[in-house]
């Protein structure tokens, strides 16, 4: 829409400049918190101007002194859990999808229907039995436990359907004619055309492990199986002491940064993913 | 270098029959043209060939070896399909060389072959392109150089010009006469436009509702068709239909009544078809028509006539030399070369005379 109207512009610039505000003021108050030191965040007014706490804060984090694990610790963990999760979930999803398109066998849409029904189905609602298998199989505090649960995914296996649905089929035919093996098709053809979309989902999917909450407060009881996402709640219940609010809005702005830094990094390729149509 | 039996060939899917007993022997190098309506089952008989249909019934062998049951990798074919099917993600070079690499030739043999080829098809500067960077005309030829590349026994083409604009489908269907006739490999290819069909196949197979109608050369199948089917689908613009009346002494179309031509021997209810360039100038001649001109079309080298007559449902089509004068509305009168008149039994269809 190209148009010019002096007043239109000015409301939705002021529209605009509102939300914008209104997302960032508390992520500048995180900021802000987080460079000064416990003793001026408990006195009113709230610094608006960061402080030059920062670095020794950052330092405080790293030892792990004061409260669970070092900051090191748990973000590791944390990157570890998004990662198997995400790339388990692409691996797992885009096979079965594959299977799904690609394969005449009995039952065929009564899997899919099976595993597009999972889709409603919430981690928070399946929690307690899957605590109970995770816990009989001894893998409390450990990686498996933390990742393997939330692997299984419908709506990924949904949507690479949903591409592999748009490859033509003519492809598996040359393909056939050229003497290449379902794998070999599935390796050289499918996964290479739905590169934009394994993207896309990564990043829907890091994130989403990432910050995944409730089922690693459930499986692990070693703070150094903690994730950083969970270790602010655990900050913040830190026995009796007044809540190191420096500290918890340091971590919080350090657990937000990989999340922000995969965004911008596939932005290109993740909207190319979602919009893609060049087949 | 090779031939083709295909012997009493059925394919049903669940209860529907779309193949009904087709026989087509191939010789060695020739061009085979399937040509019929869309849902004749042309397509299906080629993807049986290719093998990425099963066979219900019957027998397809190439060599005298029976591939019924092979794969399609191992029965020595290469497909250009309608809509080329390239790997959008490869580029022209790993297009044609992706067979090779999977039958694991070596590097520099495949290197060489993917060359050469491509300078055969003067694809050459393209290699390192992708498909979606190409022009039509261009993937077509891609398509047709990873056909050629395998050095296939057998080439089967899937429509493939059917993507094309008018001007690059007379050149491309000429220039892959010319390669198939240079490669000499024998070549079954599926159109539906009569045209193609016509200029390319060395035999001619039209196919109706999953039957083999009439196999030839093309020059046999316009000028002897076998009944009112291929009479009417082969020839552009289509054969003129004309229903009439036979008896002893007369055949009567409408309320006029010529001569029986002495070839007519049947009596009864039959059907006349002529062919629109077959009318005839010539005054003297019997069997003439007037009607009133419905519509002009005007080729160029010749314009076509829409002629109304009174004794018939359908408007005749006459094809006429460019300096005829005609406007519609125009009562005009047409002669038929009786010596160019087809007669079908109007219940079987089949071709009597």
């Amino acid at each position: 829409m190209i148009e010019n109207r002096p007043i239109t512009t000015f409301v939705s610039h002021t529209v605009l400049i509102l939300g914008v505000a209104l997302i960032v003021f508390p992520i500048w108050v995180m900021i802000v918190a987080s460079t000064h030191d416990a003793l001026r965040l408990t006195q009113v007014p709230l610094p608006l101007l960061p402080g030059d706490q920062f670095w020794i804060n950052l330092k405080l984090l790293f030892s792990g002194k004061e409260f669970g694990a070092p900051i090191h610790l748990t973000l590791l963990n944390s990157l570890v859990m998004a990662l198997a999760i995400s790339f388990g979930k692409i691996v797992i999803s885009i096979i079965s999808a594959f299977a799904i398109v690609y394969f005449k066998f009995r039952f065929r849409m009564f899997f899919f229907w099976m595993i597009f029904l999972t889709l409603m189905l919430p981690v928070e609602v399946r929690i307690l039995p899957t605590y109970e298998v995770i816990a009989n199989f001894g893998m409390l505090d450990s990686y498996i436990g933390l990742s393997v649960p939330l692997i299984a995914s419908a709506t990924a296996t949904f949507m690479f359907r949903q591409t592999f649905l748009t490859i033509p089929d003519e492809l598996m035919e040359a393909s056939r004619i050229d003497g290449a093996s379902p794998m070999r098709f599935f390796i050289d053809v499918v996964v290479p055309m739905s590169r934009t979309n394994i993207a896309a989902l990564f990043v829907i999917l890091f994130i989403f492990g990432w910050n995944q909450y409730l089922w690693p407060l459930l499986v692990t009881t070693d703070p150094d199986m903690y994730t950083v996402v969970m270790s602010i709640k655990q900050m913040l219940e830190s026995g009796e002491s007044e809540p190191v609010w420096h500290l918890i809005m340091l971590t919080a702005l350090i657990a937000m940064l990989p999340p922000i830094l995969v965004v911008i990094f596939m932005q290109k390729i993740f909207v190319k993913g979602l919009t893609d149509s060049e087949k | 270098m090779s031939t083709i039996n295909i012997q009493q060939l059925k394919k049903s899917y669940q209860n529907t029959q779309v193949i009904h007993g087709v026989d087509i022997d191939i010789n060695d190098g020739e061009f085979v043209v399937l040509v019929g309506p869309s849902g004749c089952g042309k397509s299906t008989l080629l993807r049986m060939v290719a093998g990425l249909e099963s066979i219900t019934e019957g027998e397809i062998k190439i060599d005298d070896t029976v591939v019924n049951d092979l794969e399609p990798k191992d029965r020595g074919i290469a497909m250009v399909f309608q809509n080329y099917a390239l790997y959008p993600h490869m580029s022209v070079y790993d297009n044609m060389a992706y067979g090779l690499k999977l039958m694991k030739l070596p590097k520099d043999e495949i290197e060489k072959r993917v060359q050469d080829v491509a300078k055969l098809l003067q694809i050459e500067e393209y290699l390192t392109r992708r498909p979606s960077n190409l022009s039509g005309g261009q993937r077509q030829r891609v398509a047709m150089g990873r056909a050629i590349v395998r050095n296939p026994k057998v080439f089967l083409f899937d429509e493939p010009l059917s993507n094309l604009d008018a001007k690059l489908r007379v050149q491309m269907r000429m220039q892959i006469k010319t390669l198939q006739n240079k490669l000499g490999v024998t070549t079954i290819y599926v159109t539906h436009d009569q045209v193609e069909a016509m200029t390319m196949a060395d035999k001619l197979v039209v196919l109706k509702d999953g039957i083999a109608a009439q196999i030839g050369t093309p020059m046999e199948i316009y000028d002897d068709p076998k009944n009112q089917f291929v009479a009417g689908f082969i020839g552009s613009p289509s054969m003129n239909f004309i229903s009439c009346e036979v008896t002893d002494e007369t055949i009567t179309i409408g309320e006029q009544s010529f001569p029986r031509p002495a070839s007519v021997s049947q009596r009864g209810t039959l059907t006349m078809g002529v062919r629109p360039e077959h009318f005839s100038t010539d005054e003297n001649n019997p069997y003439s028509f007037s009607g009133t001109v419905q519509m002009v079309e005007k080729l160029g080298a010749s314009i076509l006539l829409y002629i109304h007559c009174d004794s018939m449902e359908q408007p005749l089509v006459v094809e006429c030399e460019n300096t005829v004068a005609a406007n519609i509305g125009d009562t005009f009168k047409v002669h038929i070369d009786d010596k160019k008149m087809y007669f079908f039994d109007a219940k079987t269809e089949q071709r009597i005379y």
